[in-house]
């Protein structure tokens, strides 16, 4: 029950985009971040909050960026499905699954989502880099400069690329 | 603090659709703005929508915690599942200076509109957002009732297209998803069986609609792509 609870907190969770916010920019979103990491998704749970659902993933830091960090990092999302039946899905809330390679800004507060710009500083690692919730590649350019979208580029050298972007905060 | 279950039905030839408004924790006239935000909505041609009360509605328009959405966010949609009943909620962020128009957005989210790229139904919100429904988005609302619901990709005929979108998208939940034949939140078995009943066998046309005619996943891989036209003498599935 438990595992097939987890596995619907999941499947809720959806790249639809309904709920509304602030497009930013990328320097908007490293400025507004409070932790930045690249990671990998150890674990997702689901638990009750004031008898709502909460998913709480938690990472494992492969590399920190930003902010005060340990060995993992977890982060907690509104939405899930209790054990009691109760599920809540909020449209637009980043999908997170056991073994995603994430980048992702994040504020240190408890906020429905805690991505910075609600789903914007998250980034997926596919065969192609590094993939957000609008489906964009986060790249470099010929002078070596971020962009939100573009062809992509190494997975290195845009994680060192984004350093003095967060340093300069 | 006191509650106000406002009750409203929305009845037309073209749209039918019961929701109640919860004012706790915000601006407490939500009852009117809720109205305000549906007027601007009937400006869609041969669209009517009219309102009335009702006692039991599964749709709820209220307020979430201003110190729970963050500085960027201004409105939720939230699908709630519990006894079996299913409600959809939207959360206004109290907090937002753009309440009016999350407000607009998430109004058209309950008529059925799916998110776009622009006008008020992007749901990305910039400082070129419009205050109110742009020409294409009163568009995109009357074309909405010219099709049915089978012809996911709205071109006007239900066929290998709409089987390959609906394929796409199997599995996934959310709200207004065009391959949620029954909106019932999730693209499954059901939406197929629906999708089969209505299917028009023939061969494809051999030019994807243009809804199709976006670049696919940068995740996927090029082959993912719907073939243009099956091969001479064969027949769609």
């Amino acid at each position: 029950m438990k595992r097939l609870s987890l596995l619907l907190a999941v499947l809720s969770l959806s790249w639809a985009l309904a709920t509304t916010f602030t497009a930013l920019t990328l320097e908007e979103l490293t400025q507004k971040a409070d932790l930045a990491v690249f990671g990998v998704v150890e674990n997702v749970a689901v638990e009750a909050r004031d008898g709502e659902p909460w998913t709480v993933v938690t990472l494992t830091v492969t590399r920190p960026l930003a902010g005060e960090l340990g060995d993992t990092l977890s982060l907690a999302f509104y939405g899930g499905v209790l054990e009691t039946g109760l599920s809540i899905s909020v449209v637009g809330m980043p999908s997170l699954a056991i073994g995603d390679e994430v980048l992702l800004l994040a504020y240190d507060a408890p906020y429905y989502s805690p991505i910075v710009g609600f789903n914007q500083g998250l980034w997926r690692l596919t065969e192609l880099g590094f993939v957000d919730a609008q489906e964009r590649l986060l790249s470099l350019d010929e002078a070596g400069a971020l962009l939100l979208d573009g062809e992509g580029g190494d997975t290195e050298a845009i994680l060192t690329a984004l350093e003095p972007l967060l340093e300069n905060r | 603090m006191r509650y106000w279950p406002v009750i409203l039905l929305l009845v037309s030839s073209a749209l039918a659709l019961t929701y109640r408004v919860d004012p706790r924790g915000g601006p407490l006239d939500l009852e009117e703005r809720v109205a305000a935000a549906f007027a601007a909505w009937r400006g869609a041609e041969g669209v009517e929508v009219t309102a009335r009360l009702a006692e039991e509605a599964d749709t709820l328009i209220g307020y979430g915690s201003a110190a729970a959405f963050g500085p960027d966010t201004h409105s939720l949609t939230v699908a709630r599942t519990e006894a079996g009943r299913r409600t959809l909620e939207v959360r206004l962020n109290p907090a937002s200076p753009f309440k009016e128009r999350a407000l607009l957005h998430e109004v058209g989210v309950l008529l059925g509109l799916s998110p776009s790229e622009g006008g008020i139904m992007n749901p990305r919100f910039t400082h070129d957002t419009p205050s109110a429904p742009t020409a294409d988005d009163l568009n995109a609302l009357r074309a909405q009732r010219e099709v049915v619901p089978e012809d996911i990709n709205r071109d006007g005929v239900v066929d290998f297209y709409d089987l390959w979108l609906l394929a796409q998208s199997f599995g996934r939940s959310g709200v207004n998803l065009p391959a949620d034949i029954n909106r019932d939140g999730v693209v499954d078995r059901s939406d197929l069986a629906l999708l089969q009943a209505a299917y028009i066998f023939g061969a494809p046309a051999e030019t994807p609609p243009a809804t199709l005619a976006r670049p696919p996943h940068p995740a996927r891989k090029p082959q993912d792509a719907p073939p243009a036209a099956l091969p001479e003498g064969e027949e769609a599935p």
